[in-house]
């Protein structure tokens, strides 16, 4: 008994289909939202190519920075040493084996040169100018 | 509509072809929107899910697998559209809102059975739980089998079955009081 109802209200269930109360407009509708989105996802695949672009190349720009920013101080942290060393210390107490030591040491040896050879230019004007005063 | 034909259309669908989605719209939308109307039992609901059901089925066209009926994977994004609706606190002041304006409208035929028709549901499913309704409505409402509501549902083939049990029990105890 149970039965045969339930098999006859789930028909008559089934027999009543809701209405649309207007299929052509909820048709309209979908079809602006639809329309509506697919120009939407147009413009924001090229928001997003060209924010993914401006990312990388943002990126990139910043790890260019910070390589120009840590990668010389690294190479100074080797130089200054060197320097600092050389000046503190005297030319004859240079490595004369090291290359850039070799180089400074030629250097000093150059200037007391030139210093010597400036003095005995010295000497021998002052030695010309002293013997024609006393002619 | 064949199978074969609709493939074709789908095909153009996921290539962007709205006039090809325009038309898989008016061959479903009488399906999609008798779906939602018995899981929501309100007709601006039931049109707004129709609404949303179509948008995510033109976002997600290029996901559909045609391993399953196309019907299948329009019910699978109904139910899951009309739960989304049921949870939302909405629902109950849209359903308030409803009965008001229906009164105003012109269609008063179509609004009278729908009426008929939402008071049938109602007191049939009303101490149903969700999972428990939709089982009723998908099997014994839109005729579907077993494999396809497993697919829409994401249900065991057991749970489903002792669910729709529960639920006949209940609705034929129901019949002898209406």
């Amino acid at each position: 008994m149970n039965n045969d109802l339930y098999i006859e209200l789930t028909n008559k269930i089934k027999n009543l289909q809701p209405k649309i109360s207007d299929s052509q407009i909820l048709t309209a509708n979908i079809m602006h939202n639809v329309e509506r989105l697919k120009h939407k996802n147009k413009y924001y695949r090229i928001l997003t190519v060209t924010s993914w672009s401006s990312s990388i190349a943002a990126s990139l720009l910043i790890a260019l920075f910070l390589f120009e920013q840590f990668l010389p101080q690294n190479n100074t942290k080797i130089e200054n040493p060197q320097i600092l060393s050389i000046s503190t210390t005297t030319v004859y107490s240079i490595d004369i084996n090291s290359e850039k030591t070799a180089t400074f040491y030629d250097f000093n040896q150059f200037l007391r040169i030139k210093k010597e050879r400036q003095q005995k230019h010295r000497r021998s004007y002052s030695y010309i100018i002293d013997k024609h005063q006393n002619l | 509509m064949e199978d074969i034909y609709i493939n074709k259309y789908i095909d153009l669908c996921k290539h962007g072809n709205t006039d090809a989605f325009k038309y898989v719209v008016c061959e479903y939308q009488q399906l999609v929107y008798t779906l939602a109307f018995r899981i929501l039992c309100n007709e601006t609901d039931a049109e707004d899910a129709t609404q949303d059901t179509f948008i995510k089925i033109w976002q997600n066209i290029k996901k559909y697998k045609q391993q399953y009926k196309f019907s299948t994977w329009i019910y699978k994004i109904t139910t899951h559209v009309c739960y989304d609706k049921l949870r939302s606190k909405q629902h109950i002041i849209s359903e308030e809102l409803t009965d008001f304006v229906s009164f105003s409208e012109e269609n008063q035929e179509d609004l009278l059975h729908n009426k008929e028709l939402k008071k049938l549901i109602t007191k049939l499913s009303s101490g149903l739980s969700p999972k428990q309704k939709l089982l009723f409505i998908l099997s014994d409402l839109e005729d579907l089998k077993s494999e396809e509501i497993v697919v829409i549902t994401e249900l065991s083939a057991a749970k489903i079955k002792s669910n729709l049990y529960l639920a006949r029990k209940y609705i034929k105890s129901k019949i002898i009081n209406l």
